[in-house]
C-alpha cells in the first residue's frame, strides 16, 4: 500500500482512477505490449475517475505498470490511481499510487473535490473576484497571423459587488471566441450575462497584438472555471478563506 | 489494379470518443510500412498528449496518450529505425517540443531534443529522412518548418534542421540549428504553412508564402521555394529568384486569397493549402500545389518544375471549391495528390495520381463522401513508400457504407470503411458506445492505402477493395 498522504493532490494527477483486482502479475493484456516484471493486469470493480471516451470500464482488464511490484499479491484488491498509457487493444495505465480498499471513500471524495480545488487554482492565480453584469461585449480585429489565433472580444461590466480586489470603472475583459478545440472550453459572455468572474493577467502576447483595441485595464477569462454562477458566492468565499482571505 | 483501404483509426477501446478528432497528420515508417503515426488534436482537458499508432500496415490501431501537456498543433515523423520524432506545438504559448522515441508504446515524458524551446509559433511540420552510410550509422535528417511569431508583429517562415538527430544527446542545447527563411521582408508576414520535402541525394526543399498585405478578407502572398543541396546545412539559399537574386523562387507572385472571419468554405476557413513533394526517384522534379482566389472560387492549383525548381509550369491541375491538398509522389515518379472538396453540400475526399510523364493526367478515387458537420481541419497529410501512398484525412464518422465510394462493402467491412471503433454492422448506420448504446458523431481522422498493382498483397486480414 502506498503511503502518500496527500490524497487530493495525487487524485488530480491521476486521469485513471479506478477499485480492482489483481488478476494476474508479470502479464500484459494489452496487444503488442509485451509482459514485463512490474506489470499486473488488474480487473477493474468500479472506476473513479477516467476519460469519457473510454466509457464504461467495469469489468474490464486493465494493464498497470507498478512503480513498484512487490507491494500487490494476485487476487489483491486495491484502489489504483493511474495515468493513461496505451487505448487500443487492450488498456494500459501507469500506476501513480495505490491504496487498500479503506480509502476507497476518501479517494472517491477527493475525485469528487476535483472541479472545486480547479476553482480553487483559477482563485488562487486570479488578480479580481467580482460579482458583475455584461454590459457589452465588442469583438477585436480578426487576427490573421495565428491559425489558432483565439479571436478576443472585449467584455465590459457593471461591478455589482467585489470579492477579491477592487476593479475599476473600466476594467474589461477579453475572452475567446475562436470555436477551434484549443478555445472550446473558454467561457463565452453576453451582454445581461450576470455571475461571478474571476478575472486573470492576459497573456503578455494578447496585450501586445491588442495594444490599439484595448483602451482599458484589460483582463482575461480562459478556462471554464473563470465565470461561475452567483450561486457559488459561499463556495468561492469559502476557497479564498481557506487561502488565507477573508 | 488498385487496391484502397479506408480505416477510421478510433479503437474500439475508445468507442465513446465524441471528441473532434481534426487536424491529423501521418508518418509511416519507410523500411517498414507496417509501423505507421497518425496524430490529431483534441478539445484540451486534463489528460495528456498522445498519438495513435498501427503495427500491422493500419489494420488495428492504438493510441498512446502518455505524454504530458495540451497540443495544438502535432506533427510525427519516423525514420527507418522506427524512431519516432515528435513535434508537439503545446499550449500555453505556442512551445514547439521536439520529441523522440525509439518505441511507439515507450511512455512519456518523452526526451525533448530541439533545445532550447522556441515559443509563440504555428503550425509545425515534422519531416525525418535516414540517409544510410555505412560502415558508419545511418544518420537521421529532421526537419521541422514552422512560422515563427515575434514581438514586431512578425511571422517568419522557419525550418529548425538537426542533421543527426538520433544521435542527439538529451539536453544539448543547439542540436537543431534554426533557418529564417524569407529573406525579402524586413517585417516578414508569411503563411502557416512551411513544408520541406526532402531527397536521398540531400536536395531539401521548402515552401512556403511569403504574405504581401491582408485586409479584411483577403491576403496577398508570393508562393516561394527555397532549396538546399546539402541536406539543409546551408542556409537554404540554393535557388534564387532572376528577378531580385535572391533566396527563394518566386513560383507565383501577388496571389489573392480569401481568409478572414467568416471565409469559408463548407465550415472550413481558407488559406491553408500549400503542400510540395520531390520525387524520389529524380531530385530535380518537384511538385507543389497552393489554393487562391484568383478566380471566382477557391481553386486548388498544382504546378511542378523539371529542373530543380529553377522553372515551374503552369496550372498542370486545377481544382475549385477544395481544401486540405497534400502531396507526396511514389518510387515510379507517379504523384498523389489529396483533396477535400465540397460538392452538394457534403466534402468529397478525393486521391489522385498522374497517370502519365507529363502530369497533367489524373485517376481519381473518391475516398469518402461526409457530411460538412463540424471543423475538420487546417492539414491532412499524405506520404508514400515505395509505390504506394499512405494518408490520412479528417471526416465526420457516421459508419454508412454509402459514405466510402472506393471500398464498397463486403462481409468482413460492412461499412465500407474499416471501422475500428464499435458501430452497426446494417442500417440504421450507427455509432456504439463501450456498452452498445448509440454514440453522437463526431470528426476522426481516416487512415487509408492506395497501393499499386505490383505491391504485394495486403499483410494483414484486413479487406481490400480491387479496382
Amino acid at each position: 500500500m502506498s503511503e502518500h498522504p496527500d490524497i487530493q493532490k495525487l487524485a488530480q494527477s491521476s486521469s485513471l482512477i479506478f477499485s480492482g483486482t489483481v488478476v494476474e502479475l508479470g502479464a500484459s493484456s494489452v496487444a503488442n505490449l509485451p509482459p514485463r516484471d512490474n506489470f499486473a493486469v488488474v480487473r477493474i470493480d468500479r472506476a473513479l475517475r477516467s476519460d469519457r471516451a473510454l466509457g464504461s470500464l467495469s469489468g474490464k482488464a486493465v494493464t498497470v505498470a507498478l512503480s513498484n511490484r512487490t507491494k500487490l499479491q494476485d487476487g489483491e484488491r486495491a484502489i489504483f490511481l493511474t495515468s493513461d498509457w496505451i487505448q487500443g487493444g487492450g488498456i494500459a495505465a501507469h500506476e501513480v499510487a495505490h491504496f487498500d480498499l479503506g480509502h476507497e471513500q476518501k479517494i472517491a471524495s477527493a475525485v469528487e473535490r476535483l472541479p472545486e480545488r480547479h476553482l480553487a487554482d483559477r482563485l488562487s492565480s486570479s488578480i479580481l473576484v467580482v460579482v458583475a453584469e455584461v454590459i457589452a461585449t465588442k469583438p477585436t480585429p480578426f487576427d490573421f497571423r495565428w491559425r489558432n489565433a483565439p479571436q478576443w472580444a472585449i467584455a465590459s461590466f457593471r461591478f455589482l459587488d467585489s470579492v477579491r480586489g477592487l476593479p475599476r470603472e473600466n476594467t474589461t475583459a477579453l475572452y475567446p471566441t475562436s470555436t477551434r478545440p484549443t478555445w472550446a472550453l473558454s467561457p463565452r459572455l453576453s451582454q445581461g450575462q450576470r455571475g461571478i468572474f474571476l478575472l486573470h493577467r492576459p497573456p503578455v502576447w494578447t496585450i501586445r497584438m491588442l495594444e490599439e483595441s484595448l483602451t482599458s485595464e484589460a483582463f482575461a477569462l480562459l478556462d471554464p472555471a473563470d465565470v461561475q454562477p452567483e450561486a457559488q458566492r459561499p463556495l468561492i468565499e469559502k476557497l479564498l478563506g481557506q487561502m488565507g482571505e477573508p | 489494379m488498385t487496391v484502397v483501404r479506408v480505416v477510421d483509426i478510433i479503437p474500439a477501446d475508445r468507442s465513446d470518443d465524441t471528441g473532434l478528432n481534426w487536424q491529423p497528420s501521418i508518418a509511416v515508417n519507410p523500411d517498414n510500412p507496417d509501423q505507421i503515426v497518425i496524430t490529431s488534436t483534441d478539445v484540451p482537458e486534463e489528460a495528456n498528449v498522445g498519438y495513435w499508432f498501427s503495427l500491422d500496415r493500419g489494420d488495428t490501431w492504438q493510441a498512446n496518450f502518455s505524454e504530458p501537456g495540451n497540443e495544438m498543433d502535432q506533427s510525427p515523423a519516423l525514420a527507418v529505425s522506427g524512431e519516432l520524432y515528435w513535434a508537439v506545438a503545446s499550449s500555453p504559448g505556442a512551445v514547439l517540443h521536439v520529441l523522440r522515441s525509439p518505441n511507439l508504446l515507450a511512455s512519456g515524458p518523452l526526451p525533448e531534443i530541439d533545445n532550447p524551446l522556441r515559443q509563440s509559433l504555428d503550425q509545425p511540420y515534422a519531416l525525418s529522412f535516414t540517409q544510410r552510410q555505412p560502415p558508419q550509422p545511418d544518420k537521421d535528417r529532421v526537419y521541422v518548418g514552422y512560422v515563427q511569431h515575434t514581438d514586431d508583429y512578425s511571422a517568419m517562415a522557419t525550418i529548425d534542421v538537426c542533421l543527426d538527430a538520433r544521435s542527439v544527446v538529451v539536453g544539448a542545447v543547439g542540436a537543431f540549428e534554426t533557418v529564417a527563411l524569407d529573406h525579402r521582408a524586413a517585417v516578414p508576414l508569411d503563411g502557416y504553412e512551411v513544408r520541406p520535402t526532402v531527397h536521398s541525394d540531400g536536395t531539401v526543399y521548402v515552401a512556403y508564402k511569403g504574405w504581401l498585405s491582408q485586409a479584411a478578407t483577403t491576403i496577398r502572398a508570393d508562393i516561394v521555394v527555397e532549396r538546399d543541396d546539402t541536406w539543409g546545412s546551408a542556409g537554404f539559399v540554393a535557388l534564387k529568384d532572376p528577378s531580385d537574386n535572391t533566396p527563394g523562387r518566386l513560383v507565383a507572385t501577388n496571389v489573392r486569397i480569401r481568409d478572414g472571419e467568416n471565409q469559408t468554405l463548407g465550415g472550413q476557413r481558407l488559406n491553408n493549402d500549400l503542400s510540395i513533394a520531390v520525387d524520389p526517384s529524380d531530385s530535380a522534379k518537384v511538385y507543389l500545389v497552393w489554393g487562391d482566389n484568383a478566380g471566382p472560387n477557391y481553386t486548388l492549383r498544382v504546378r511542378r518544375s523539371l529542373d530543380r525548381g529553377n522553372s515551374w509550369s503552369n496550372d498542370l491541375l486545377t481544382v475549385d471549391n477544395a481544401t486540405l491538398a497534400c502531396l507526396a509522389i511514389n518510387s515510379d515518379g507517379r504523384v498523389g495528390f489529396m483533396y477535400q472538396q465540397l460538392v452538394a453540400g457534403k466534402w468529397e475526399t478525393h486521391f489522385r495520381r498522374t497517370t502519365d510523364a507529363t502530369g497533367q493526367i489524373w485517376d481519381d478515387i473518391i475516398l469518402a463522401r461526409t457530411a460538412t458537420a463540424g471543423l475538420l481541419a487546417d492539414y491532412a497529410r499524405v506520404s508514400s513508400v515505395a509505390k504506394d501512398f499512405y494518408g490520412v484525412f479528417p471526416a465526420w464518422n457516421t459508419p454508412d457504407p454509402a459514405n466510402f465510394p472506393a471500398t464498397p462493402p463486403t462481409p468482413t467491412t460492412p461499412n465500407g470503411a474499416k471501422f475500428v471503433r464499435n458501430a452497426t454492422t446494417q442500417p440504421p448506420w450507427n455509432l456504439l458506445g463501450s456498452t452498445g448504446e448509440v454514440v453522437a458523431e463526431s470528426v476522426d481522422p481516416f487512415f487509408y492505402i492506395v497501393q499499386d498493382e505490383s505491391t504485394l498483397a495486403p499483410p494483414t486480414g484486413l479487406e481490400a477493395t480491387v479496382r
